[in-house]
């Protein structure tokens, strides 16, 4: 049985539940009383009896306050337990993916998979503040009143329980075709707003070639196959729901009818016949409603197995070390094997050494194993082979807050969250005042270009930092670097667009950065690494040619094959 | 009145079909309704028939009920299938009018707008707008029908007692009323925390990378507990309000029910009514209730739709590009150069044909002024021109208006003065898409279109033949890594071209200009994105064209400028350089 923290949660807060289901109970005991008190009063009036009111209201008034407590309290206690397991669920979730191992992430896509989580952590308050109460709400309803309905007569009960099964059954199939109809339409309604989407974000291509009409027939299509579909849908959806509601019907004839023979039998009273029939009414709104409250938990249900998927995985694992040797070599690899899937090596048996305060740079065909070798280095991954030593100690030995404290990235997919350029630049430390970050900013040599927006340092960059350049979000970056201050730099040039003008001022930056620093560069084009003290040429997941530009110039290889090839 | 208005305009989408999608919605409602009477009066006469012992007579009536209940469900059947139907049609109507006119505005719209955010708005509005059609307006006004339906014969069986349930109806609504502003506030400020909470996490997810690398990702990690926390705090007042409502909606309906029971034994005791006809109140009650409080509750929703489909007319509203910038009637241009292409051969391009013998101008432009704000020129006078066959690189630094003039090529703009002449012809004299078809465009961001890699090499035309496209693949040097995919030339490219690489999506597009067949090439930076291998490729695919077709490269990297036979370079320094090096013409 695999462990269930959402269950968990639940089970932390039961007593909340139990007096939620109770407090429903009562509810729904005060409707059954309340109404057997009128049959009552119908049968005595019957038999020609005084009816005494002012008994009947007394009793009457009690039962209504007991009801408005009830469902006072009711409702209370279930938000307060559905507030209650969302708000610790949350917290769980959050901080497991703090710590969960980075392989997660990569293997299960893009930002935006993961961003579904977002939508799914949402479906857990939708089951447990909607779905769950309502189960339970009409569960116990149900309950009570057919045990009502037993007690007026034993065989009413019979004949309504075979009755219902039936429905209930027709019921539930209806709702799960209705909701794979749905699944059909959201399908044909999202394609064409990814056509116009389309449309739109290829306008300029849409345009030079004059694809509008195209493009328009396109679109006219899917919208016409929206329709076509929704037909289909509505027919299918109708004659279902029409189905439904004559074959609910049924059962309250028969019920109906047959109360009426035992009534003529003289076995039930009319007083009798009449709380049957009012309480029929309410039983059926609360048994024919499960199916759908039923379906919609298994929906959210679903959702919620995936955030489980995630607090299942493994944490990232660390030690204790938190500040090696500063007069070891800051990093080296020794025999370090790595793959992401077996047999498919990356890096095989890869060795070198970086001392401290030297310039690396990796270079080599991209699938070459250089961004996998960052990704080590930062302890994203651990090796499958060899060891890594940072600060001539194991870097599974190191506590992996603190090893990372050692490094400042700039990679190559600079993400820049939806914030100010400030607290951009500022993720990186964020107790630094503003001087800190101008100062950052000038050394990444974005500065001027913040003080030329309107709004300064105060600009939010869009989602995703669209509103900045390629060549704009690196150097944030490269601030962002600035600020951490960190003795190890990692930089993975960036392959996107830059015009010259910009390559240079990036080109500055980064010098700048790598001063007095431990530094390791991978780059894509080859006049940038000349400089380095030493240049590693990857290929297949091994060094194959090391040494200074100079060096490796000199001895006519791949790298000067490739230094070639760029020229050319 | 502005609000009658605008649902007049929502509704005019639809047409004479207008008449068939309301009455779907009044039989829908009332049909609905009517079964429920029917179930309603089944019930009064089975305890009539109960009381009275009258069997015969009962029967037939309870029989009676029965088919009319039958009866009306088929009616609503009918009416909700119609009122479906047609609100799907008029969303669709909707869709296709407003992404055609999408297309169609001027390049300046798009640039202004950004496209992702101007995309979700109207797909929001659209959505909105549809869903006038698909649910608002049906569920505005059914409740209202639907009480009507319930009213009359509740009024019937005993005016007293209904009246007297109305008012209790009337007390509910009014707390309701009441409790539903605090309600909102507490939900808006909720819903703001949560906001941010969503905010916070998204934060981590997306920049996970950096979240790891830096300590303010365990800071972003404590903040969604504190906020959580505050989420749960501030929830405690709605708890409250939700509660007060449950119980005021739980109890009314108990005391509702048993008091009027009571008032109706006491109304049977005197002879006002039937035992039959106060179960059958009752059991209407229940849903002549809940429509009456649904009274009102959805006009503020159809409001708020309105307000949507507001902006979608404005949309509507905006100019699209015309189709020609410098004439309002194009009718004796689109005649003369239709008479004009009948008479071309166009064999000699697609043959390949060395065509630099023949000297003929390509593109000229003269003295061309242009400027996105007054007070900043960007061209200014600008001249170049590029005979057929010949292969000319333009270079410039960033900002000196590369890329402009490229757009400027396309009529994407009006240029402000001078004029630009493509194979003899003044863009003064030719259409917008006339333009657009003598010049093939391959964008510095090679953009694919979601679908397999032969519908976006077939954008270049799309009546090509699959042999065509073929062909264009080889002439790009795509078609070798094309038939090594699994799927061949029917692979998926997904969304932006996202599954091929760069250099791959960039070769897509050089392959679709090839196939396009146009007179004149035009690269804007084709190949500054790439790495060294796929640069490589795309530059073969260059030096191949070189001669056979007019190429015009916009491009900084040393390898691409080198395949030009002539290098313009644009900026300050412009007249002078050209001078220098290759003489004035």
């Amino acid at each position: 049985m695999r462990e269930n923290i959402f269950l968990k949660c639940v089970l932390r807060y039961c007593p909340l539940f139990l007096l939620e289901l109770v407090l429903s109970w009562v509810l729904a005991r005060a409707v059954v009383e309340g109404n057997s008190l009128i049959g009552t009063a119908v049968d005595s009036l019957l038999a020609g009896e005084e009816v005494v009111f002012t008994s009947f209201l007394v009793s009457l008034l009690i039962l209504t306050g007991i009801g408005f407590l009830a469902a006072f309290f009711k409702s209370f206690t279930a938000s307060h337990f559905s507030i209650r397991v969302q708000t610790r669920y949350k917290a769980l979730v959050a901080r497991k993916l703090y710590r969960l191992e980075y392989r997660y992430f990569d293997e299960n896509g893009s930002a935006t998979v993961i961003n579904k989580m977002n939508a799914d952590i949402a479906e857990a308050d939708a089951l447990l503040g909607e779905a769950l109460p309502f189960i339970c709400t009409d569960a116990v309803a149900a309950v009570t009143y057919a045990f009502y309905v037993a007690s007026i007569n034993k065989s009413l009960l019979l004949i309504m329980l075979i009755c219902y099964p039936a429905v209930l059954w027709f019921t539930n199939r209806v709702v799960k075709k209705l909701m794979s109809l749905k699944k059909v339409h959201r399908q044909k309604s999202d394609t064409i707003t990814e056509i116009a989407q389309d449309c739109m974000s290829g306008i300029l291509v849409l345009r030079a070639f004059g694809a509008e009409e195209h493009f328009g027939r396109k679109l006219a299509q899917a919208a016409d196959d929206l329709v076509a579909n929704e037909e289909k849908r509505t027919r299918t959806s109708n004659n279902a729901i029409l189905t439904r509601r004559i074959l609910s019907w049924m059962p309250n004839i028969i019920c109906a009818i047959y109360a009426y023979v035992l009534v003529t039998r003289g076995v039930v009273s009319i007083g009798g016949l009449m709380t049957f029939i009012l309480i029929l009414g309410r039983f059926v709104d609360a048994f024919v409603g499960l199916p759908y409250d039923v379906v919609e938990a298994r929906e959210h249900w679903v959702c919620i197995r995936r955030v489980e998927d995630i607090l299942r995985q493994q944490d990232e694992e660390s030690g204790t070390e938190v500040s090696g040797q500063r007069d070891a070599d800051a990093l080296v690899f020794d025999r370090v094997s790595f793959h992401y899937t077996e047999n498919v090596p990356v890096l095989r048996e890869l060795s070198f050494r970086i001392p401290n305060n030297s310039t690396v740079a990796f270079v080599g065909d991209s699938g070459g194993g250089k961004s996998t070798i960052f990704r080590l280095l930062c302890g994203f991954y651990k090796p499958c082979g060899g060891d890594y030593l940072l600060y001539g100690k194991s870097f599974r030995d190191w506590n992996v807050e603190a090893a990372r404290e050692q490094i400042a990235l700039v990679s190559q997919n600079v993400f820049l969250f939806p914030d100010t350029i400030r607290a951009n630049v500022a993720y990186a430390d964020r107790s630094a005042d503003d001087d800190a970050v101008r100062e950052a900013c000038r050394n990444a040599g974005i500065h001027d270009f913040i003080m030329s927006l309107p709004e300064q340092y105060d600009t939010e960059v869009g989602e995703r930092g669209v509103l900045l350049s390629g060549g704009e979000r690196q150097r944030i970056s490269i601030a962002r670097a600035f600020l951490k201050n960190a003795p190890i730099l990692l930089m993975d040039e960036p392959t996107s667009a830059v015009d010259v003008e910009t390559e240079g001022l990036i080109q500055a930056a980064m010098e700048r950065l790598s001063e007095g620093r431990t530094c390791v560069i991978i780059a894509h084009r080859l006049s940038t690494v000349r400089h380095a003290d030493k240049i590693l040429v990857l290929k297949d997941g091994a060094v194959a040619e090391s040494g200074s530009h100079v060096e490796l110039m000199a001895r006519n290889g791949i790298y000067k094959a490739m230094y070639g090839e760029e020229e050319a | 009145m502005k609000l009658t208005k605008l649902f007049f305009r929502v509704m005019k989408i639809m047409g004479s079909r207008c008449v068939i999608y309301l009455s779907g919605i009044f039989f829908m409602s009332t049909g609905w309704a009517m079964f429920t009477v029917m179930s309603s009066l089944l019930i009064k006469n089975v305890v009539d028939a109960a009381q009275t012992g009258d069997t015969r007579r009962m029967r037939n009536v309870i029989i009676g009920n029965i088919l009319g209940g039958l009866l009306s469900m088929l009616i609503y059947r009918a009416a909700a299938i119609a009122y479906n139907v047609e609100a799907k049609r008029a969303y669709g109507k909707l869709c296709k009018l407003i992404y055609a006119h999408e297309v169609r505005l001027p390049y300046t719209y798009y640039e202004e707008h950004h496209s992702g955010d101007f995309m979700s708005k109207l797909s929001y509005d659209m959505e909105k707008v549809g869903s006038i059609y698909g649910s608002r307006l049906r569920r505005t006004v059914a409740p209202i029908l639907q009480v009507l339906v319930y009213l009359a014969p509740m009024l019937i069986l005993s005016w007293q007692i209904t009246l007297c349930l109305v008012g209790v109806n009337l007390l509910m609504l009014l707390i309701n009323g009441v409790l539903i502003k605090p309600m909102k506030r507490v939900a808006q400020d909720l819903a703001a925390t949560n906001g941010k909470m969503t905010e916070k996490l998204s934060n981590l997810l997306q920049g996970m990378e950096q979240a790891r690398m830096y300590a303010a990702g365990k800071e972003t990690v404590l903040e969604f507990l504190e906020q959580n926390k505050i989420f749960a705090k501030k929830n405690n007042r709605r708890i409250i309000y939700t509660a007060c409502l449950e119980s005021a909606n739980n109890g009314f309906d108990l005391l509702c029910a048993l008091a009027f029971l009571m008032v109706g034994i006491s109304f049977v005791a005197q002879g006002h009514t039937t035992l039959g006809a106060l179960t059958a109140i009752y059991s209407l009650y229940g849903n002549f209730s809940n429509q009456f409080l649904q009274l009102g509750r959805y006009l503020p929703e159809l409001v708020g739709c309105l307000a949507n489909a507001d902006n979608i007319f404005k949309f509507m509203e905006e100019a699209e590009e015309p189709e020609s910038w410098y004439r309002d009637d194009v009718s004796e241009i689109k005649a003369k150069q239709n008479r004009v292409s009948a008479e071309e051969v166009p064999e000699k391009r697609i043959s390949g044909e060395d065509l630099s013998e023949e000297g003929m101008p390509a593109v000229t432009m003269s003295d061309i002024c242009f400027s996105y704000r007054p007070d900043k020129p960007l061209l200014d006078g600008f001249s170049m021109h590029v005979d057929t066959g010949e292969s000319v690189a333009l270079t410039g630094h960033s900002g000196c208006g590369k890329s402009t003039l490229s757009r400027l090529l396309l009529g994407l703009y009006p240029v402000k003065s001078g004029d630009i002449r493509l194979c003899g012809d003044s863009y003064k004299e030719l259409t917008n898409a006339q333009i657009r078809q003598r010049i093939a465009y391959v964008p510095q961001e090679p953009y694919l279109f979601r679908g397999s890699i032969r519908e976006n090499i077939r954008v270049g035309r799309i009546d090509a033949t699959d042999e065509e496209i073929v062909q264009a693949a080889r002439l790009a040097y795509a078609h070798e890594f094309i038939e090594k995919l699994e799927d061949g030339y029917d692979t998926e490219v997904g969304e932006r071209g996202g599954r091929l690489s760069g250099g791959q999506r960039q070769r897509i597009a050089i392959a679709r200009a090839i196939l396009k067949n146009a007179p004149v090439i035009l690269l804007d930076e084709a190949t500054s994105a790439l790495d060294n291998e796929s640069e490589r490729l795309v530059n073969a695919a260059l030096k191949d064209m070189h001669g056979q077709r007019t190429l015009l490269m916009i491009a900084h990297r040393p390898s691409t400028i080198a395949l030009a036979d002539r290098i313009q370079t644009l900026g300050s320094a412009q007249a002078f350089e050209d001078e220098k090096i290759y003489g004035t013409d």
